[in-house]
C-alpha cells in the first residue's frame, strides 16, 4: 500500500499544475427545469455532449421544449394576444424560479521545487460563481454570471476579484429558425476562438496558449520607461454585439468589440470589481467571427438523433461521432500609451489580426483535435519598434472516455512570437511549448475532481508561477 | 304515468335485472378479487413523473398451474425524458412495444431486481420504436443510459392475475379489483416501489362467479410484518 501510494504521490508530483481558469459554463438550473441529469447535456461538466451543444445553440431550449420541460414558466400574456393585437405589446414568460446556478472551485497548490515559503496552498474557495441564464418567452434568451476569484500568482498570497458577464440574445430574426440571431452584452463568451477548441467547453483548467497569451509587455524597471501599456488582446468575451446562428451542418457567430480591455485576469486586475471584457473606447471597433462545418454526428439544431440499427447501436451521452472543422478570425486595435522618465508620453495604435483553423474528430471514446492560429502585430511597440511581430501557435489534443466518470487528457501546444531584438526591456526570446495532461474524475454527475499538470519544453521561466506546482481543483455546480 | 314511461321503466328494468342476477355466459367460471390498499405510516407523494403512486396488486396461485397465454401487447413510451407509464405489470412472454416520442435518441436498458442481471435491447432514434418479448418473471427496473433521471419498473408475472391500482393523493388509499381469476387458492400480493405489503402476503379463495373481497395495508419496510 505505502509502494502504491508513493507511485501515485509521485505520479503526481512529477506533472501536475493547474492555473486557475475561469467561466464553467454549466448551468444547473437547466436541470432543476427539466429534472434532468447533468449528462443530458455533459460529457463531464463543463464539457457539453452535442445533445447539450444544440440546447445552448437553441437558446438554452430543447427542440419541441414544452415536452421536456417540468417548471412551467410564468405567462406574461397569452400567445393568442400577439396574434390578434399585434401591435400591442408582445406576451412573454419569466422562468417559475429565478434561475440561479451556483458552482464552486476548490484549489490546493503543492509546491514541489521549494521556491514557495509555504509548501501547500489552500485557496478555499479559488472561486464562487453564480450564473443565471434562461429564456424570456419564445425568441429571447439571456445569461450572467458573477465571478468571486481568489487567485494565486506564484506566491503566497491570494489576490480577490470579482467579475461579470451579462448578455441579452434576440432569437430568429429572419430566415429559419435560429439562423440569425443577435447577442448584446457580453459576447464571444462561446462564439471567441475556434469552435472545436474553447476554453468553456473542455475538461481542461488550463486555458489554451493560443486564446490566452497576450503580447508580453516591457519590464520597466529594464528599460527607460515609467508606464508602458502594450496590446491586451487575448481571445476572451468583451462588450459588444453579435450575430449568431445555426443550421445542421454549419454554425457562426461574429461580432463587433470594444476591444483594448481594460482588465485582463493574467495578473491582478486594475479594478476589483468588472465586466469581463470591458475597455476604453478608442474610436475604432474591432470584429470577430467564428464558423465551423459538421459532418455526422448529431447536427447543431439537434437533429440527426435517428439509429439506424437500434439493436445494434452503443451510444452514449459523451459520444458522438463526427467531425467539425471550425475557423477564427479577429481583426482589432489596440491602443499602446507609453510614458519615459523625462515624462514624455506617446499613443499610438497597434493594429493587430488573428486568423486560426481548427478541427475535431470524435470516434466513440476518444476525442481528437488539432488547431493553428497565424497572427500580427503592426506596431505593439510603439516607437520603441517599427517592427512588427508575427506569432503562431498550435495544438494537437487528445481526451479518452476510459470509464464515463474518469477521463484522461492531454494537449501538446506551443506559442512562437517574432519579438524584436531592439526594445529596452524586452525579452526577444518568449516562445513557449508545454504539454498539459491531467484527468477528470467525475465524483458525482455535479461534483468532478481535475488533476492537471504541465510540463514545459521550451520558455519554463515564463511561467515560474506554476512552474513545478501540483494543482488539485474540485468543483461542485448546483 | 303515461305509456311512453310505463316501457320505458320496463325496458330498464329488464336490463337492469339481467345484468345483476344473471351472469353472463362463461363469466361465471371465474371470480374477481377487489378491495381497497391503505397507505399506513407513511404518505406517498403522488406528483412528477417518477412519482410513488403506483401499486401492482396480483395473485400467486398456490399450485403452479399452466396459465392462459398473453393476450395483449403492452406499450411503454419515452417522451419528455420520462418513461411513460412509469410501472406496467404484464405477463411473462407478453411484448412490450417502447417508443421514443423525444427529439433525442434514448436507450431502454433492464436491471433484474432480483438477480443485478442486466440486458441492453439497444438505443434508437425519434419516432422509432423497440419491442421486446419478457421471457422471465421478476421486477425488472428499466433505465435509459443516456439520461440518468429515467426509469421505469416492469413487473413481469407467470399469470395474468394482476392490476396497477393508484393511489390517491389526499386519501392515501387505492382500489384494485382484478378479473377473470380461475376458481382456486392464491396468494394475494401487493408490489409498490417503496412501500412493503403488511403481512407479506394473504391467501385467500376464489371461488366462481364471486367477488372476494380483500383490503390490504402497504407500510414502511419496519412495519410490514
Amino acid at each position: 500500500m505505502k509502494r502504491f501510494m508513493k507511485w501515485i504521490w509521485g505520479g503526481l508530483v512529477c506533472s501536475l499544475v493547474l492555473t486557475a481558469a475561469t467561466d464553467l459554463w454549466a448551468v444547473p438550473t437547466f436541470s432543476r427545469t427539466y429534472k434532468t441529469s447533468c449528462v443530458t447535456c455533459h460529457e463531464a461538466f463543463p464539457k457539453r455532449n452535442a445533445t447539450g451543444e444544440a440546447f445552448r445553440m437553441n437558446g438554452f431550449r430543447f427542440a419541441d421544449d414544452e415536452t421536456y420541460r417540468k417548471q412551467e414558466p410564468v405567462e406574461l400574456g397569452d400567445e393568442a394576444y400577439e396574434r390578434l393585437w399585434p401591435k400591442s405589446v408582445w406576451p412573454s414568460t419569466l422562468p417559475s424560479q429565478f434561475p440561479l446556478s451556483l458552482i464552486t472551485r476548490f484549489m490546493a497548490e503543492v509546491d514541489m521545487d521549494g521556491s514557495r515559503e509555504d509548501g501547500v496552498m489552500f485557496i478555499f474557495p479559488e472561486e464562487l460563481e453564480a450564473v443565471w441564464a434562461g429564456t424570456l418567452g419564445k425568441n429571447i434568451g439571456f445569461y450572467g454570471d458573477i465571478i468571486f476569484v481568489q487567485k494565486d500568482f506564484g506566491g503566497n498570497e491570494t489576490e480577490s476579484w470579482a467579475m461579470l458577464k451579462a448578455w441579452l440574445e434576440f432569437e430568429s430574426l429572419i430566415g429559419p429558425e435560429r439562423a440569425v440571431n443577435l447577442r448584446v452584452g457580453s459576447v464571444g463568451t462561446q462564439g471567441m476562438g475556434l469552435y472545436t477548441a474553447r476554453d468553456t467547453n473542455s475538461y481542461y483548467t488550463h486555458y489554451y496558449l493560443y486564446t490566452s497569451w497576450m503580447m508580453p509587455d516591457v519590464k520597466l524597471e529594464k528599460s527607460s520607461l515609467t508606464d508602458f501599456n502594450g496590446n491586451p488582446f487575448s481571445i476572451d468575451a468583451q462588450i459588444g454585439a453579435e450575430l449568431n446562428g445555426r443550421g445542421k451542418h454549419w454554425m457562426y457567430s461574429t461580432g463587433v468589440v470594444t476591444g483594448n480591455v481594460k482588465n485582463t485576469t493574467d495578473a491582478k486586475p486594475e479594478d476589483d470589481i468588472f465586466f469581463v471584457g470591458a475597455g476604453d473606447d478608442t474610436g475604432s471597433k474591432d470584429v470577430f467571427f467564428q464558423c465551423a462545418y459538421k459532418i455526422g454526428g448529431l447536427g447543431f439544431d439537434g437533429s440527426g438523433a435517428q439509429v439506424e440499427n437500434p439493436l445494434t447501436a452503443r451510444p452514449e451521452f459523451w459520444r458522438d461521432d463526427s467531425f467539425i472543422v471550425s475557423l477564427f478570425g479577429y481583426n482589432g486595435t489596440a491602443e499602446i500609451d507609453i510614458e519615459d522618465d523625462l515624462g514624455d508620453t506617446w499613443n499610438g495604435d497597434d493594429d493587430f489580426w488573428r486568423l486560426a483553423i481548427g478541427f475535431q474528430q470524435k470516434y466513440k471514446d476518444l476525442t481528437f483535435g488539432a488547431g493553428y492560429m497565424i497572427g500580427s502585430n503592426d506596431n505593439p511597440y510603439g516607437y520603441l519598434s517599427t517592427e512588427s511581430v508575427d506569432s503562431k501557435t498550435w495544438f494537437a489534443e487528445a481526451s479518452y472516455v476510459l470509464y464515463p466518470w474518469l477521463i484522461p487528457y492531454g494537449r501538446y501546444e506551443a506559442l512562437d512570437l517574432d519579438l524584436p531584438k531592439d526594445v529596452p526591456g524586452l525579452n526577444p526570446d518568449q516562445d513557449s511549448a508545454r504539454f498539459v495532461y491531467g484527468c477528470k474524475i467525475l465524483i458525482r454527475a455535479n461534483v468532478s475532481l481535475n488533476i492537471e499538470g504541465t510540463y514545459y519544453t521550451e520558455g519554463e521561466d515564463l511561467d515560474e508561477g506554476i512552474d513545478n506546482t501540483l494543482f488539485l481543483l474540485l468543483n461542485a455546480a448546483f | 304515468m303515461n305509456a311512453a314511461i310505463r316501457i320505458w321503466i320496463t325496458v330498464v328494468g329488464a336490463i337492469w335485472a339481467l345484468g345483476m342476477c344473471v351472469p353472463w355466459a362463461g363469466a361465471a367460471d371465474f371470480g374477481s378479487v377487489s378491495g381497497v390498499i391503505r397507505v399506513e405510516q407513511a404518505k406517498v407523494k403522488t406528483d412528477g413523473p417518477k412519482s410513488f403512486k403506483d401499486v401492482v396488486v396480483y395473485l400467486e396461485p398456490a399450485k403452479p398451474g399452466s396459465c392462459p397465454p398473453p393476450a395483449a401487447r403492452a406499450e411503454m413510451d419515452q417522451r419528455g425524458l420520462i418513461f411513460i407509464p412509469h410501472v406496467i405489470a404484464i405477463q411473462k412472454g407478453a411484448t412490450v412495444d417502447f417508443f421514443n416520442n423525444d427529439n433525442d435518441r434514448h436507450n431502454v436498458y433492464f436491471l433484474y431486481d432480483d438477480t443485478g442481471d442486466t440486458l441492453d435491447i439497444g438505443t434508437w432514434g425519434p419516432g422509432q420504436t423497440v419491442s421486446h418479448t419478457f421471457e422471465r418473471t421478476g421486477v425488472i427496473i428499466t433505465l435509459c443510459k443516456l439520461h440518468l433521471e429515467m426509469a421505469a419498473y416492469i413487473l413481469v408475472f407467470d399469470c395474468p392475475y394482476f392490476t396497477v391500482a393508484e393511489i390517491d393523493a389526499n386519501s392515501q388509499q387505492a382500489s384494485f379489483k382484478i378479473d377473470s381469476v380461475p376458481p382456486g387458492q392464491y396468494k394475494l400480493k401487493a408490489w409498490h416501489k417503496k412501500l412493503l405489503m403488511k403481512g407479506g402476503s394473504a391467501d385467500i379463495a376464489v371461488s366462481a362467479g364471486q367477488s372476494f373481497q380483500c383490503d390490504l395495508v402497504i407500510t414502511k419496510k419496519s412495519n410490514a410484518k
